[in-house]
């Protein structure tokens, strides 16, 4: 099947950089990834790797000194890349919703929830009452799993638990009925009971609301838990696609293999004490990328060439794509 | 020698608020008894603002209680003066979740790691540079870095700086406060074997405070839950994953993503509703307001921690 009729969003060769005082970094380094209708798509990797940057890229939302430099982004066949400013605007308060890891950050913290979510409401659709509004905020907090709706709307963003706070973002990002939510991290400062219950949360929503997700997570268990899909950024790059179910049981990118293995697991079973592995050594510095493959200087599997030539990324497998020379000619080791 | 090494008992610690004469106060810790034997690592476990940071701090004497006690080596802490609780403090000591916030950023690594040993023995000069190069070899760091400045080093590093401090003086017993909760897994796990390494060649006693399951698994011997200022469940670390009695316990292990796709397949138990607020805490148990198997005793009486054959729980009806 040809992406274009199949997926919603499709991002091909993306590439933003910042251009700081000690030169351009790199940030998404030649980025292709695509979301299908009511997929649930993780992207995962460390801090760092341009998973935010990416997020952004997609909603042309990069702030200075950062740039989108190359590569296409287009949903539904439409490219977003080249739209005037004023229908970017129309499409990110419409068919691409955003959450982010703190939503203080994103609502007004003078305006009561209610408010806030009634007039994204409004701008969606035109003509729609403030009563309605507000009755239409009630039953969307509702369905983002706020108990005694109501009388949540109005308080202020500052009288909500972080939970609280999330599924009020999560509603306001719901109203408008967006075909993707990209949300970035969304239960990284939230407790793990709570994580679990905003996670059970989008899987309902794609259920219920037929929305593709973009979840951006550095935590490997919230991606295995809830992704359908999941692509692994390393340094800028995707260095592995793959369903999810493969990825966890069997990584095929060192870097995948290695962070799964040195990953302390609630499930273990081993003696308390049993040292994990390690993955030597640390991210390289984006601005003094290493030549060859940017795994390579912790790569316990590098081969001579590793150090030299830049893989790209290869299918290594149906559905699976892999950056790394080992499998460079759909070998696999 | 006893086995156990620090001792809570009855702790309490209220912060008022509202000024002065008011009666409201935030229930930080609220009634602990807890034992940390010599040797062991137990885990603190429970989310965020249920009082494991504060716990952390009574123990040490940072914070000093509200009400109740704390032994170390037998001793208790309070009644001791001048040079012996001066002693005593330098065998507890405390690695931060961020230690840049307590590194000066003004000072370098040399007088930062140097400055336990010019306190409290008077070093300086080559014999300080020398027990600040052993200290860095020890957490794995090259000790030409002692000339540098904190915000020269990446968060793995500086966490190795932050545990060389707590370490420098020899410590007996070291509480850790989500000293990873803030590294990458590839960081992470580095950070972890250290602890481990040190542990055993120093026979270190830590109190580890995470609120990450898969870290508490691999590092700990025992495991405390807190919920709202209070223990719910103590035992072995496998125990209360493997059977949790309390019922939070039980969710809050059940909530804990794994990275197993597989766990889709089996229904999450999901715990419902709110943190209920520390400053007016719910009557009984604390957490019948939120616990699908209470019953009306529950929001009764208060459900004291039972212990039997090396675990305890605190709750009128646990889990078999
Ligand atoms: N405003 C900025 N100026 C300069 N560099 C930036 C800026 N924002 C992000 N970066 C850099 O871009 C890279 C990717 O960052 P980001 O996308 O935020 O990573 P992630 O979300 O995966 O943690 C990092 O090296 C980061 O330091
Ligand atoms: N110095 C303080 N003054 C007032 N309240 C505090 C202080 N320290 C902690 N608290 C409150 O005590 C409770 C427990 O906090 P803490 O021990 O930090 O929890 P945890 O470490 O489990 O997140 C929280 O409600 C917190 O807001
Ligand atoms: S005492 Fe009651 S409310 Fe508390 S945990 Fe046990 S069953 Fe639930
Ligand atoms: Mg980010
Ligand atoms: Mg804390």
């Amino acid at each position: 099947m040809s992406d274009t009729d199949m997926d919603l969003l499709s991002v091909r060769d993306l590439r933003t950089s910042y251009f700081t005082r000690r030169g351009e970094l790199k940030a998404v380094d030649g980025a292709s990834l695509r979301v299908g209708r009511g997929e649930i798509v993780g992207v995962v990797g460390e801090s760092g790797c341009g998973k935010s940057a990416l997020a952004l890229s997609i909603l042309r939302l990069v702030a200075r000194p950062g740039r989108i430099v190359g590569g296409s982004v287009s949903l539904e066949g439409r490219e977003l890349l080249s739209l005037p400013d004023r229908e970017m605007r129309e499409v990110r308060g419409g068919s691409i919703a955003m959450v982010f890891q703190e939503p203080m950050t994103s609502l007004n913290p003078v305006k009561t929830v209610g408010w806030q979510i009634a007039e994204a409401a409004r701008a969606h659709e035109k003509g729609l009452g403030k009563r309605q509004a507000l009755q239409r905020s009630a039953e969307m907090l509702k369905a983002a799993g706020v108990a005694e709706a109501e009388r949540r709307l109005a308080s202020y963003p500052h009288q909500l638990s972080g939970g609280l706070r999330q599924r009020a973002m999560i509603a306001m990002a719901l109203i408008r009925r967006p075909r993707l939510l990209i949300a970035d991290e969304p239960t990284t400062a939230l407790d793990v009971t709570v994580e679990a219950q905003i996670l059970g949360l989008m899987k309902d929503l794609r259920s219920e609301f037929g929305a593709s997700i973009v979840l951006i997570s550095h935590n490997l268990g919230v991606v295995a838990e809830t992704c359908d899909r999941v692509y692994v950024m390393y340094a800028g790059e995707i260095v592995e696609e793959s369903d999810v179910f493969s990825l966890f049981e069997r990584p095929l990118h060192p870097y995948t293999a290695a962070l799964l293995k040195s990953l302390p697991r609630p499930d273990d079973r081993s003696p308390p004490g049993t040292r994990l592995h390690t993955i030597e050594g640390s991210v390289p510095d984006l601005l003094a990328r290493p030549a060859g493959c940017a795994f390579a200087p912790r790569c316990e599997k590098a081969v001579p060439e590793c150090a030299v030539a830049a893989p790209g990324l290869a299918q290594a497998e149906e559905g699976r794509r892999v950056r790394c020379h080992l499998y460079a000619q759909g070998g696999s080791r | 020698m006893s086995d156990a090494l620090v001792e809570g008992i009855g702790l309490r610690k209220l912060f008022p608020i509202g000024g002065k004469g008011s009666a409201r106060a935030v229930r930080a810790v609220d009634g602990v008894d807890l034992t940390i034997r010599r040797g062991e690592t137990m885990a603190l476990v429970g989310e965020s603002g249920c009082g494991k940071s504060t716990l952390g701090r009574l123990l040490i004497r940072l914070a000093s209680p509200t009400e109740g006690r704390v032994l170390f080596d037998g001793e208790d802490l309070s009644l001791l003066k001048g040079s012996s609780a001066r002693a005593s403090k330098r065998n507890m000591q405390i690695v931060f979740q961020d230690p840049y916030a307590s590194l000066d950023p003004r000072m370098k690594i040399l007088d930062i790691l140097g400055e336990p040993f010019e306190t409290h023995e008077g070093t300086r000069g080559k014999e300080k540079a020398e027990r600040v190069s052993r200290i860095l070899e020890t957490v794995g760091l090259d000790p030409s870095c002692m000339q540098r400045y904190p915000h020269m080093f990446s968060g793995g590093q500086r966490q190795r700086i932050g545990i060389a401090r707590a370490l420098a003086l020899d410590p007996k017993f070291v509480v850790c406060d989500e000293p990873v909760s803030a590294l990458d897994v590839s960081i992470q796990a580095q950070i972890l074997n250290l602890l481990m390494d040190l542990r055993e060649r120093k026979g270190l006693t830590y109190l580890f405070i995470s609120h990450d399951l898969g870290v508490v698994r691999r590092i700990a011997d025992r495991v405390c839950v807190m919920f709202l200022g209070k223990i719910v469940e103590s035992g072995s670390v496998a125990e209360v994953y493997g059977s949790p009695r309390h019922p939070y316990s039980m969710f809050l292990v059940a909530a804990a993503p794994l990275p197993d796709p597989r766990a889709r397949f089996t229904p999450k138990k999901v715990l419902k509703g709110e943190m209920p607020s520390p400053t007016n805490p719910p009557s009984g148990c604390r957490f019948h307001t939120r616990c699908p198997y209470a019953r009306p005793l529950c929001a009764e009486a208060e459900p004291k921690l039972a212990s039997a054959e090396g675990r305890a729980v605190a709750c009128h009806f646990p889990l078999s």
